[in-house]
């Protein structure tokens, strides 16, 4: 179910909200019953066959969390344990996600014929997957515990952030859903929840839909772009890519809001970063956080000298890229960010200092060059846009003022205006607060009915492909 | 009282939002080229300009001052003029301007003539004739080219088939081939008029799509319903007798008349052939006079209309058929 879909705004939500705070009045653990139940019902509404999926790994997760939280003397050692576990997930994760790549690699190395598996991506695989090996590390440095597998399944499951996020950690969940007055319907948080949840609709189906059509159009529909063209393609996929994921997660933080349950932030205006670490600290912050306390610190992160930090710096990106999806193209954009932040770390090393709009400038630029690689199906698409967007010699043509004109908006919304985060932490009046929601939610529901009678489809999220 | 006021006037601004949302983004509808026409039911809004919008073309549309799909030459009053009536096939809005028919004939013909087009979408040549009769020069006209889209006309050239919830059009009815009765376009309605002032946005056309949308899905059958006519017979006079007026009036006025048949159905095509020998009007086989050079008509990825390449065969096969004189 999309959260940009009828079945999810006008019939899923509103009977999970009502049901979940009725039975809540009757019986906590009847309530936390139910949005397990609602969550996996949510899950299992694309194809009821992950279902198996997901509830396997939770299972197993569980078990091994709980291996590791006991304290008397086990078979395995606790270190034992946790690599067992992790290992588990990974190949969870390869299996499904990366075979094919892998095979195909082979096949072409070696002149192999080995067949593809040609296996469907489990919905959400990659999120899940992270969030219990997350856990799995969390409860072997005892920073947390789960000793209720009801508790457990709501904090995998919990359908706002099942999907594509923001990736939680247990402890930051958990104490939210035991609190007794998050039981109860707090009506601030319902303004507050269908207000963000209404920016990120709007972002979704107003913005990241119009500059999927001309992203989709350049990158798989052009042979030949002019310089124009192929400028304004990369820049309708930056913009897109970011008021999709940013719009998915505003829904999620929305959504999690009305159940009294407060997601992290995911983006900070990624686009103002001044600098590649800057960008980092902005854009799907969950994930850095992730790739941060899970890989880079493990692996040493800056504690073994200059050289082992860059290559930790490397590793990370790399597999960041990896983990967004099996393919060169997301590897060599892991690689790209990888070596950014390297030379960043040279360069700051050495105390160079730049103004701030021509930092401002490098690091936006590279970001979009590098988004290429991030949307490019094949390496061809990746080097028709970057090609042409050097392409000097070539006249401007084939201008389009429509969308140079969004183009421009896009910038005026990503770089000056607030962002949702500053928005909800800003004081207004109730009757702006009711006047905008309301406003938004409109205009997002025309434009979606739009979508519906144009396309014959709802639009899903870049996002949940990854 | 205040949150009512607030709940109205954010739906206002929300609505008032998607018309420009619409306009300025690429989910635009284009909005109606049409207007209220007393003699015909529908004309072309002059000096207009819009997008013919589909899922495989966005062109943007021009029509003069007589309303007429944009000559690329400006009209010379000291030359002759050729006419093309017939439907959208010949109307086409979804060709960029230049590769119109009339345009393309008129760039092969060196502009020794005024190449004008009279073709209009959702009409027969039951229209065709009203249209040649009531809009066009004939003083002026040397030459006179009709398209006939017969395997859809054939539905349609009779008043009974006419949807009454659809735009007014005007319909002849015939006894014999000289004997019919006009039934004029049925008189404006204030819907009509709602409707031509609400042609100008996008809302209305997103509203329309959205009611067929609905429609379409409560009732899939809307299509086959239309074609099961059975008896043809009144269809087959109204168009042969409309075809032969044309023919006449064009006689009449000393204007060379050709007649193109546009048909995929085998059956149609010879019926129509035969009835054209027996009355001496000239006329032409599009499918078939393309297939003797070796041309195969292309239509639009998304729908049955000419393609860009096809219209400028189509005008080549014209130019080269002899039916024009050089000069």
């Amino acid at each position: 179910m999309l959260f940009n879909s009828y079945v999810f705004i006008f019939a899923f939500l509103p009977i999970s909200f009502s049901l979940y705070f009725y039975l809540n009045t009757k019986s906590t653990l009847l309530a936390k019953k139910f949005l397990v139940f609602a969550s996996l019902f949510f899950y299992s509404w694309w194809n009821i066959f992950y279902l198996p999926i997901i509830l396997g790994s939770m299972f197993f997760n569980y078990a091994i969390g709980q291996q590791l939280n006991q304290q008397r003397e086990k078979i395995f050692s606790k270190k034992t344990t946790l690599i067992l576990g992790i290992l588990a997930n990974l190949m969870l994760l390869g299996y499904f996600k990366y075979m094919d790549f892998f095979i195909s690699n082979i096949n072409l190395i070696s002149d192999a014929k080995i067949p593809l598996l040609d296996l469907a991506l489990p919905l959400a695989i990659s999120f899940f997957t992270f969030q219990q090996v997350a856990y799995l590390v969390d409860s072997y440095r005892k920073e947390t515990k789960e000793y209720d597998f009801l508790n457990y399944s709501l904090f995998v499951t919990f359908f706002p952030q099942l999907i594509a996020g923001p990736i939680v950690h247990h402890n930051e969940m958990m104490p939210q859903f035991a609190k007794r007055r998050n039981k109860v319907k707090n009506y601030k948080n319902i303004a507050l929840g269908l207000f963000i949840f209404s920016i990120g609709l709007f972002k979704k189906v107003v913005i990241a839909d119009v500059f999927a059509i001309w992203a989709t159009k350049g990158f798989d529909g052009s042979e030949v772009l002019s310089i124009f063209e192929a400028w304004a393609t990369s820049l309708s996929y930056t913009f897109q890519l970011y008021f999709d994921f940013s719009g998915y997660t505003d829904m999620a933080i929305g959504i999690a809001l009305l159940f009294n349950i407060k997601l992290p932030i995911n983006f900070n205006s990624p686009y103002k970063a001044t600098s590649i670490q800057d960008f980092w600290r902005r854009w799907h912050i969950t994930l850095s956080r992730f790739l941060k306390d899970y890989i880079y610190i493990p692996l040493g992160g800056n504690r073994k000298g200059e050289l082992f930090t860059y290559a930790n710096l490397m590793i990370t990106f790399i597999l960041g890229g990896l983990w967004h999806g099996a393919g060169w193209t997301f590897i060599f954009w892991g690689f790209l960010h990888g070596m950014a932040l390297v030379i960043h770390r040279i360069w700051s090393k050495l105390g160079f200092k730049l103004w701030t709009w021509l930092a401002w400038f490098i690091t936006f630029n590279f970001i979009n060059i590098a988004w290429i690689f991030f949307r490019a199906k094949e390496w061809n698409d990746a080097i028709k846009v970057l090609e042409s967007m050097f392409a000097f010699d070539t006249y401007i043509d084939n201008f389009n003022l429509l969308q140079f004109s969004w183009i421009m908006l896009a910038f005026l919304i990503s770089l000056v205006l607030k962002n949702s985060f500053q928005i909800i932490n800003t004081k207004y009046s109730k009757n702006i607060i009711l006047f905008t929601t309301l406003l938004l939610f409109f205009l997002a529901l025309l434009q979606l009915t739009n979508i519906i009678i144009q396309e014959d489809k709802v639009s899903e999220f870049l996002y949940f492909n990854f | 009282m205040k949150k009512t006021i607030i709940f109205t006037l954010s739906l206002l601004v929300s609505l008032i939002s998607f018309e420009f949302f619409l306009r300025y983004s690429p989910f635009e509808y284009g909005t109606s080229p049409g207007i209220y026409d007393k003699e015909i039911g529908v004309w072309h809004k002059k000096n207009f300009s819009g997008y013919s919008i589909s899922e495989c073309y966005k062109t943007k549309y021009y029509y003069d001052e007589k309303g007429l799909p944009k000559s690329t030459k400006v009209y010379d009053e000291n030359k002759n003029d050729i006419v093309f009536l017939g439907d959208s096939f010949v109307e086409a809005v979804m060709i960029e301007n230049s590769g119109i028919i009339h345009n393309v004939l008129a760039k092969e013909l060196n502009y020794k003539y005024n190449v004008l087009n009279y073709g209009l979408s959702g009409t027969s040549v039951v229209q065709s004739f009203m249209i040649f009769k009531n809009k066009v020069n004939l003083n002026k006209t040397k030459y006179a080219i009709e398209f006939v889209e017969l395997d859809g006309d054939i539905l349609e050239v009779n008043y009974q088939s006419h949807n009454k919830m659809a735009r007014p059009k005007v319909y002849l009815n015939f006894k014999s081939l000289n004997k019919y009765k006009i039934i004029p376009p049925r008189e404006i309605t204030l819907k009509d008029k709602i409707g031509d002032f609400l042609g100008d946005y996008q809302i209305y056309f997103f509203i329309k799509k959205l009611i067929f949308s609905i429609k379409k899905r409560t009732t899939p059958s809307i299509k086959e319903k239309k074609k099961t006519i059975l008896n043809l017979s009144q269809n087959w006079l109204n168009l042969e007798a409309s075809i032969y007026q044309s023919y006449l009036l064009a006689k009449k006025n000393n204007i060379k008349f050709l007649l193109i048949i546009n048909s995929k159905k085998v059956h149609n095509r010879e019926t129509l052939k035969a009835f054209l020998t027996k009355e001496n009007i000239p006329f032409m086989s599009i499918q078939e006079e393309a297939q003797k050079r070796g041309i195969v008509l292309h239509s639009l990825s998304c729908e049955d209309h000419w393609s860009k390449e096809s219209l400028n065969d189509i005008a080549k096969i014209i130019f080269e058929s002899g039916f024009i004189a050089p000069n």
